[in-house]
């Protein structure tokens, strides 16, 4: 519905300023801790009340902090690896859920279903007696293992959402033109998901770098990811340090976020030009 | 040769499905199968959970200063989600129906904070509810003198309200977004006055939005642990505190996994209860894998454009 049309509606004559009043007040509520921790990062003494003045203390004392940096890169390390992994993983699945025999459709329906409503907490601790019943030494691996196993199901989701929508009659019509099934499926299916399987793998990384619950079961004693950090500084005392990992974390999604989304853009522009010019 | 749709040639496409189920079934559940066993196992003389039949750790779970944990839980989920109702559905109304080109942005601004880590906005929180901090200190000024938040249980239901109130919003936007007006007019013609039209129009027809919303709140809140930890006081722990500290601390991994299908049980619980209350169950199922998660993701064009 239009702008126009919608404001013909008779209901809307009256401003609905309750409606407004409590909507300001939640995001206030939502945004105030953000500007706090963004502010607060600048600040040059370590008191959390009293703004003194604009310094990059904080942030010079992270990135001066060794182990703080390596925590970033391992965190980076676990997502791309996670997220990649899960995007493969997750998509075919998409496939077996939306395209496969009954039995193993429902099966894999189920899987994910289940995988998305269960507390993280409940898997995550599932997963550690696992690995300490299989004598496996936590490590690198483990964390990477129970990201895949969350954000798999994620993008099996997203992925398949889309893929119930497409229409499977190109994919015959290059199958007619002789294209083998898994032939077509690359050259027909594959590109019309382009974008959502961006989003997919953008979700999965984004899930698995701020992910702390998984993390916290499945790290061994060496690998120290940011979550990890994070949470033992609040555990060991309150340093405004966490305020400016809070900030350079936030700045890494939001560079991929925006990056990917560029990128959308321009791959959707270019398809575009691209048909054009077929015509 | 032409493939036949639906049906004929299944079996690809389940044998591509393979290597995720695999892996979900690997690392998803034989875990939860085998907590399942270890609820009823013991722990050997070298302090080693072993396989057994006793029913000793559920006891430990159901013993009285255990059940406090367990009840708290159910407690503080409900409240909070309660809480996050309220507060999301009008914000969720307004930009579906009222705030036209503010819509995407309020929903924007809804999810931003999801970019900011989890612990770290718990740590913002209590840094700004702290007894010398920031709201607190601004309180005062105004000459009003702000009771002790931090280490009660009212913070911790702040901190879950604030930590999943997107995903409550999320869902109840898709619902009134696809509720067609003419129905509320058609309510309004009939001399319905506003109250009357929202109950018996408008919100049983977003109902389905609204379980969804509840459940993607409830859900993790019932397993969270963090927020516990640092926002509430030692009265204030919830069945998540129990389950790490048994599994992370120097506890019993047989108590903790019975503790786990406690959790599991709570779950299964708050579902049954919202597939009887749904109006379609399918539809739900749909919301829910929809809204799954923080998705700033879904339509990272648009939401670069609105912000």
């Amino acid at each position: 519905m239009t702008a126009a049309a919608r404001s013909d509606r008779p209901g809307n004559a009256r401003r609905p300023w309750v409606l407004w009043a409590i909507t300001v007040l939640v995001l206030a509520l939502m945004l105030l801790p953000v500007a706090v921790v963004m502010l607060f990062s600048l600040n040059s003494q370590s008191s959390l009340i009293v703004f003194r003045n604009v310094s990059l203390t904080w942030y010079r004392t992270l990135f001066h902090d060794g182990p703080m940096l390596s925590s970033l890169l391992i965190s980076a390390e676990i997502a791309v690896i996670a997220a990649l992994a899960s995007l493969l993983l997750g998509t075919l699945l998409a496939f077996g859920m939306q395209r496969g025999g009954r039995a193993g459709s429902t099966t894999a329906n189920g899987m994910v279903f289940l995988r998305l409503v269960t507390p993280e907490t409940a898997t995550a601790a599932a997963l550690f007696l696992l690995l300490t019943q299989m004598k496996i030494t936590l490590n690198f691996w483990t964390i990477v293992a129970g990201h895949v196993a969350l954000c798999t199901a994620f993008v099996a989701v997203v992925v398949r959402s889309q893929l119930s929508g497409i229409n499977r009659e190109t994919e015959y019509a290059a199958q007619d033109l002789g294209a083998r099934r898994l032939g077509a499926l690359w050259l027909v299916v594959i590109p019309q998901l382009r974008a959502t399987l961006v989003a997919a793998g953008l979700l999965a990384f984004v899930l698995s770098f701020d992910d702390f619950v998984t993390t916290y079961f499945t790290a061994g004693v060496g690998t120290q990811p940011l979550p990890l950090r994070i949470y033992s500084m609040l555990r060991f005392g309150v340093t405004p340090e966490v305020n400016a990992a809070g900030v350079v974390m936030l700045a890494m999604v939001a560079v991929v976020l925006t990056a990917t989304a560029l990128g959308v853009v321009i791959v959707r522009r270019r398809a575009v030009g691209r048909t054009r010019i077929d015509r | 040769m032409r493939s036949t749709p639906k049906g004929e040639g299944a079996g690809l496409w389940t044998a591509l499905a393979a290597p995720g189920s695999a892996a979900l079934t690997l690392f998803f559940i034989i875990p939860l199968l085998l907590v399942g066993v270890f609820s009823f196992g013991v722990i050997n003389s070298l302090g080693q959970p072993i396989i057994g039949h006793t029913l000793d750790n559920y006891r430990a779970v159901f013993q009285s200063y255990n059940l406090s944990p367990l009840l708290r839980t159910m407690l503080f989920t409900a409240v909070s989600t309660v809480v996050c109702l309220v507060l999301g559905y009008p914000v969720a109304y307004l930009a579906a129906r009222y705030a036209r080109r503010a819509g995407p942005l309020i929903l924007a601004l809804v999810i931003l904070p999801w970019l900011v880590d989890y612990l770290v906005r718990i740590y913002a929180w209590q840094s700004l509810l702290a007894p010398a901090g920031l709201l607190p200190t601004a309180l005062a000024h105004l000459g009003i003198t702000a009771p002790q938040i931090v280490n009660t249980s009212w913070a911790v239901i702040c901190g879950l309200v604030y930590g999943y109130l997107p995903l409550m919003i999320l869902p109840i936007y898709a619902a009134v977004s696809e509720l067609p007006a003419e129905v509320i007019d058609a309510g309004k013609d009939l001399y319905g006055s506003a109250p009357a039209v929202f109950w018996r129009v408008t919100f049983p027809l977003t109902r389905d939005g609204v379980l969804g919303g509840c459940l993607l709140v409830a859900l993790p809140m019932l397993g969270d642990f963090a927020t516990a930890q640092f926002l509430g006081g030692p009265n204030s722990t919830m069945i998540g505190n129990m389950i790490n500290n048994q599994f992370t601390d120097a506890g019993s991994q047989t108590v903790g996994a019975a503790l786990v299908v406690a959790l599991i049980a709570l779950l299964v619980l708050t579902l049954a209860v919202a597939m009887l209350l749904a109006r379609r169950r399918v539809r739900l199922l749909a919301v829910m894998a929809k809204a799954g998660k923080p998705e700033p993701v879904a339509e990272p064009t648009e939401m670069a454009a609105a912000l």
